[in-house]
């Protein structure tokens, strides 16, 4: 064995042939006995899953039926028969944790009185402490569990607990305390953004527009008071949310966001205005339009093809001049759009077949593309 | 005099036996390393998104809007069912580009009729040169108001590419083969990298799978089975190696250099700042990928490369030993080519993991593997003949390398088996095992002839990518 470890150089003759060619046994014994050992592995893994599955399957029923009766049988769960159920049958945690999923899953499908009695029954389980010890582990996926099944079963005396999450470091977690507390703080759904220190994420972002037209909100904010935060991301998240709830008042402070530093900002903004169709700002734009970068002008060019008129037929032209066939032809769209002056320049352009523009005034022209 | 021939013979052939055995426990201790780095990062990935419904892209008016673009060349025998199956992916901001390559078939006619396409003036903005364009077509019939057609003269599949994005009206472009068959919800898993990342994501690549034998039905998968034919089931193996245990921990390392031509998403605008797709090399997607991200160290720009271990997109792979070796003749010499083009890249500390890192492990152990063997061999016979041989360390080399590459492929379907479990019945599992049992003398052998002609027919001067000809997906019967 002292051999075969030996250090070897090259050239030393047969006593280091032998010496390598025990070295070369001994490793391909061992990748042998590890190949061997990751098979076995993979045949007890096979076997283990099937038996979870079942035995998962098996409290899926237990629970379901369980649920069922207790919600719909005319006699109440005595005290004796709730223990008696949870002493047969909710013997551990991974048990107990099918039992909560069956029942969060049925609360999700559930209003009104039934929702409640389910609320009633997470409580009188124990449940509720079994979720709420999730948000004490070390581990941000049981976190982020916990924090799911207390916003899904409606605890608001945890929304302050929720809320240390918001800037958690893992983007998950946070995004998991975000979509909470949009469902528990119903009458104050989006006060966490005062608190926010961390960026939005567009995924984050998505997940929590989701979220608010999931839940019905009681009060929903004037998301223009955030439009001055100075994280990019929340900014252009509240411009959506605008969009979304069609919030005019916010009008003004969107206009100060048109000199923003930021060009996804400035470009958010004037998105915001064509969907807000704020005919008025048509000047504010046409004045800032030259000093912008190409997506802000594309953006604007759009925006003004909603709002605008034939007043603004010479910067259309001006553009159609342009190199950039992205800007020519969303000036020629902005004119078939902003009256008949301008489609009568742009249908001009088709007709003749001499004309530099011609292919893009018939591009611009067909509503298929 | 002959004594001394004989000495230095001896001692050559010893002086290679170290190296080749130092060279053999590099590759080997790089392959364990990088099998543990992904079981780490899958198992990562996993608890990451058991957080995820992706229903919520589905309907958000918060989705990316995505440009799908899939060229087609002498695709007549089922174009019309792959666009289908296409249209039919679950995504809403999606336009489907089909790019008619120059097909000598009727593909064109045929996506005319089925798709009552009409030719319309649309406008190119050629951010990237390519061959000409004939036509761009768009459908009269409102329910494929996603797909656009677009006829160009041959150029190549990088061409053809070139040309989609440069008709593509949306932020991020997804390259396809069109005879690949797409997972329902492959787009919606490819997007959200995109939109979870800190850092700017430049592109996404997912796991390919083998659809041999697979029961196929109106362009979609509906049962996986394992290959009856052995070259097949070598080539799951061979997969299995390549993306979960492989690009999983590249990616993890932030050192992968290729997502598969087969399906990758890619940001538009650093694809066109990049120059687009290179039409004269036949890797053409690891090429791409490197030049984005040199690019990007270039400009002192941070970016990530995402890769998702998700099963997306199954494709065909070959089925006979001569299209096999065309295969990865080409495949050696994408690789080559990459590699030499951007050999500024190599060791060079600008260019951070990938420069002292990725690419040099490419080299050697991607590149230079197949040659290495190929030569030790042809040496080794020489000794055979002359007498030198050294039998017992033949024999116990052998049985080292042998033993690993089954521990290896072992490991792979372990990473399969806890992660996605494609192959649910055991006696595929079983199956799967024998095979790799085989592989190192059966299937082995001629990819490294197709290598070593690979970097034959590179210094020769060979562009061609060499014909290509599937067999077709199992239909399901009725």
């Amino acid at each position: 064995m002292e051999d075969t470890f030996t250090f070897i150089l090259p050239f030393q003759g047969e006593t280091n042939d032998r010496t390598l060619v025990n070295f070369n046994l001994l490793l391909a014994a061992v990748f042998l006995a590890l190949a061997f050992l990751l098979f076995l592995f993979i045949l007890i893994s096979r076997w283990r899953d099937g038996y979870r599955v079942s035995r998962r399957l098996w409290m899926e029923n237990i629970s379901q039926e369980f649920i069922t009766t207790y919600l719909f049988s005319d006699d109440d769960l005595t005290p004796e028969q709730s223990k008696f159920f949870q002493k047969k049958y909710i013997k551990n945690d991974s048990l107990r944790q099918i039992f909560l999923e069956n029942l969060i899953l049925l609360h999700k499908n559930l209003i009104g009185e039934s929702s409640d009695k389910l609320r009633q029954l997470y409580i009188d389980f124990g449940l509720y402490q079994f979720s709420k010890q999730k948000l004490y582990s070390d581990s941000w996926n049981v976190i982020a569990k916990g924090i799911g099944e207390l916003a899904e079963m409606d605890m608001q005396q945890d929304s302050k607990l929720i809320r240390s999450f918001v800037n958690h470091s893992h983007s998950i977690l946070r995004s998991e305390a975000l979509v909470a507390l949009i469902k528990l703080r119903n009458n104050k759904p989006f006060a966490f953004l005062n608190k926010l220190e961390e960026p939005l994420l567009e995924w984050q972002q998505m997940q929590l527009a989701r979220a608010a037209q999931k839940n019905q909100l009681l009060a929903i904010p004037n998301f223009s008071k955030w439009l001055k935060n100075k994280e990019d991301s929340i900014v252009i998240f509240c411009l959506r949310m605008i969009t979304y709830y069609t919030q005019h008042d916010a009008l003004p402070v969107i206009l100060d966001l048109l000199i923003h530093p930021s060009a996804q900002v400035r470009e958010e903004a004037v998105a915001t205005l064509r969907h807000l169709e704020a005919y008025e700002v048509t000047p504010k734009l046409v004045e800032i339009y030259e000093n912008e970068t190409v997506e802000v002008k594309l953006e604007i060019l759009r925006t003004l093809a909603t709002i605008a008129g034939p007043e603004t037929i010479e910067l259309y032209e001006s553009q159609l001049q342009q190199p950039d066939k992205r800007l020519q032809l969303a000036a020629a769209r902005a004119l078939v759009f902003c009256g008949e002056e301008g489609k009568e320049k742009i249908l001009s352009i088709k007709n003749d077949l001499e004309h530099s523009l011609q292919t893009v005034a018939a591009y611009a022209l067909d509503e298929r593309l | 005099m002959m004594e001394l021939l004989q000495y230095y013979i001896s001692q050559t052939a010893t002086f290679f036996n170290h190296l080749i055995l130092v060279y053999a426990i590099g590759i080997c201790c790089s392959y364990i390393i990088l099998a543990m780095i992904s079981a780490w990062a899958m198992r990562k990935y996993k608890k990451r998104n058991s957080f995820t419904d992706y229903r919520a892209i589905l309907s958000s008016q918060f989705a990316p809007s995505v440009s799908l673009i899939a060229p087609a060349y002498n695709e007549s025998m089922t174009i019309v069912d792959n666009v289908r199956s296409l249209l039919t992916l679950h995504y809403n901001n999606c336009e489907v580009i089909i790019v008619n390559d120059g097909s000598k078939d009727n593909t064109m006619e045929l996506l005319i009729n089925a798709y009552e396409l009409e030719k319309v003036d649309f406008v190119l903005d050629n951010q990237i040169a390519t061959k000409p364009v004939r036509g761009i077509y768009k459908a009269k019939n409102p329910a494929y108001h996603k797909l656009v057609v677009v006829d160009k003269e041959n150029g190549g599949k990088a061409d053809a590419l070139n040309v989609g994005i440069n008709v593509s009206s949306n932020k991020l472009i997804a390259c396809i083969d069109v005879d690949c068959i797409l997972e329902p919800d492959s787009l919606l898993k490819l997007v959200k990298p995109f939109m979870e990342e800190e850092r700017k994501v430049i592109a996404t690549g997912g796991v390919i799978r083998i659809a041999n034998s697979c029961v196929v039905e109106d362009g979609r998968l509906v049962s996986v089975r394992v290959p009856d034919k052995f070259i097949a089931r070598v080539q799951i193996l061979e997969y299995f190696r390549a993306f979960l245990m492989g690009r999983m921990a590249w990616a993890h390392l932030d050192g992968l250099l290729l997502i598969s031509g087969a399906f990758g998403m890619f940001d538009k605008a650093t694809v066109i700042r990049a120059g687009g797709y290179n039409h004269n090399t036949v890797g053409e997607d690891m090429e791409l990928l490197v030049r984005m991200r040199r690019l990007m160290y270039e400009e002192k720009e941070p970016c990530k490369v995402a890769f998702i271990p998700d099963p997306l997109c199954w494709t065909e792979a070959p089925q006979t030993w001569d299209i096999l070796k065309r295969q990865r003749n080409r495949w050696t010499r994408g690789t080559a080519e990459t590699l030499m083009l951007h050999r500024k890249m190599i060791l060079n500390k600008r260019y951070g993991i990938l420069g002292l890192l990725s690419l040099p492990l490419w080299v050697l152990f991607e590149w230079l593997a197949p040659l290495v063997e190929f030569f030790g061999m042809i040496f080794f016979i020489c000794l055979a003949v002359l007498g030198y041989a050294n039998w017992p360390y033949f024999f116990s080399f052998f049985g080292l390398v042998y033993t690993f590459a089954i521990m290896n492929t072992v490991f792979a379907i372990l990473f399969e088996e806890r992660s996605y479990q494609q192959y649910k019945r055991r006696r595929h599992m079983l199956s799967l095992v024998g095979t790799a049992l085989l592989e190192p003398f059966i299937f082995h052998p001629v990819t490294v002839w197709a290598a070593v002609k690979g970097n034959y027919d590179l210094i020769t001067g060979k562009k061609s990518w060499g014909e290509m000809t599937r067999a077709g997906f199992a239909q399901k019967k009725n």
